[in-house]
């Protein structure tokens, strides 16, 4: 497999990202610049922080504009892992003046509060089951019935209708819990921390999804 | 209700006591966390019991090394007192903060972890013990009495932007004989976010009490796992 670029943006929680992939024996490197980012196919937007911290961040260095070029290319694949994915949409209700990388069409929410059942507290803290409605080898093979470790306030509301989209269900409200859109995955759990399945995932997006959306 | 294991570290050396009292030590916390790891633990509380009482933090070392071969939540309590810490915490490989004593000092430093790292990034580890019928909170654990009290605490640091609460019961710590009912059916109504107890979880009969109270969303195990040997099968019913 290619080499993995990880961007670096200051407060990532990258070195969990770093950990899964020395344990996959996947080769990578950390991108503290904007230029590097096309000396790689397959980069990582790892998520630690609010919408509106991480976006002034990858605005200040630039990434903002690296990323919406590097896209552009069709065997450049890009995963962005929870407040990394969130980024990807226009905005966010957690920081109202800021505006998202635009490369998914939607908006990021605060979560529901319901404060009966500690499942439906916020934050989303735990273990949830994703479920996948569309009949595409790669998610259900990948997804369907994984358990997986969420950590969020906050989720994606796509305005368009992306076809393949993974679900948790949270108080009957479905939630997505991740997209694949050609090139670009966006990831809300925290994959890194999801035990094996999650360590799978990863390589599997990486040696696999190019293939799955050009196919 | 996810299983968490808790280690209790001082120097490098698990350790454990009873009611926070009389440390023993338990071997590297490093294999323990493999090991608990490898059985299919949810999740790692690493708490540095001294870092607080002594004004320092050499726990990232040992972070390190337990993050490295662990692919579950990790966090690390015990002497975070400035963003400094916690972005040298983040950088070793935790995934959230635990704080307890320097909140008491300034409840300020959860909104300041919160602002930049997200609400779920910043746990309040609530050390409490019972007083004249009245629960308040310790610091330096367990070392120290606060005048906070309980509830009035459990407002403020909610209203700072605590993301979770870790509740360890002192009188029940390392005693293995069973949860705290009666501080969980005191706090219940007072706490809005999610809520992980710990202190004498031995069983699956414990955890099955703690089923009762639904904003308990996992239960913390330190003495159960590493000073009866057992691993999270002999806790598990269900995976939630």
């Amino acid at each position: 497999m290619e080499p993995i670029g990880i961007i670096n943006y200051g407060y990532g929680n990258i070195f969990s990202v770093i950990n899964s992939l020395d344990y996959l024996d996947i080769k990578y490197k950390i991108i503290d610049k904007p230029e590097h980012i096309n000396e790689f196919h397959n980069v990582i937007l790892p998520g630690v922080g609010s919408f509106g911290n991480v976006m002034r961040k990858l605005n200040e260095l630039n990434f903002n504009n690296a990323l919406k070029e590097y896209v552009q290319i069709d065997k450049n694949l890009l995963l962005g892992i929870c407040v990394g994915m969130q980024v990807l949409f226009n905005e966010s209700e957690e920081s109202e003046n800021i505006k998202g990388l635009d490369l998914l069409e939607g908006s990021v929410k605060k979560l529901k509060k319901i404060e009966d059942n500690y499942i439906d507290r916020i934050p989303n803290i735990g273990w949830r089951n994703n479920y996948v409605e569309v009949e595409n080898k790669f998610l259900l093979d990948n997804l369907q019935n994984k358990k997986t470790y969420f950590i969020h306030s906050y989720y994606c509301e796509p305005n368009k209708k992306y076809k393949n989209v993974s679900y948790i269900l949270r108080n009957k409200q479905k939630i997505v819990s991740s997209i694949f859109e050609k090139n670009i995955v966006g990831i809300q759990f925290h994959a890194e921390r999801s035990k094996s399945q999650g360590l799978q995932l990863i390589k599997e997006i990486f040696s696999n999804w190019r293939n799955h959306y050009y196919s | 209700m996810r299983i968490i294991n808790r280690l209790d570290v001082k120097e490098g050396s698990l350790i454990k006591g009873i009611q926070l009292e009389g440390w023993r030590k338990y071997g590297d916390p490093v294999e323990e966390a493999q090991r608990q790891y490898k059985s299919g633990i949810d999740e790692i509380f690493i708490v540095d019991v001294v870092a607080s009482l002594y004004g320092r933090n050499n726990s990232f070392e040992l972070l390190k090394k337990i993050a490295k071969n662990v692919f579950v939540p990790i966090t690390l309590s015990g002497g975070i007192r400035t963003l400094e810490d916690v972005s040298n915490a983040f950088w070793n490989g935790a995934d959230k903060i635990g704080i307890n004593s320097s909140a008491t000092k300034n409840s300020n430093i959860i909104s300041e972890i919160a602002d930049r790292y997200g609400s779920q990034a910043v746990v309040v580890n609530l050390e409490v013990k019972r007083i004249n019928n009245e629960w308040f909170v310790l610091i330096e654990n367990g070392r120290t009495h606060t005048d906070k009290e309980l509830l009035l605490w459990i407002e403020e640091i909610q209203q700072k932007g605590a993301g979770e609460i870790y509740i360890t019961s002192i009188d029940k710590d390392g005693t293995l004989n069973g949860p705290d009912l009666d501080l969980i059916e005191y706090v219940k109504n007072s706490i809005k976010i999610p809520t992980v107890y710990g202190g004498g979880i031995s069983c699956q009969d414990d955890i099955t009490k703690l089923r009762d109270f639904n904003f308990l969303s996992g239960v913390s195990i330190s003495s159960g796992l590493y000073k009866l040997d057992k691993t999270v099968d002999f806790f598990r019913q269900e995976v939630d």
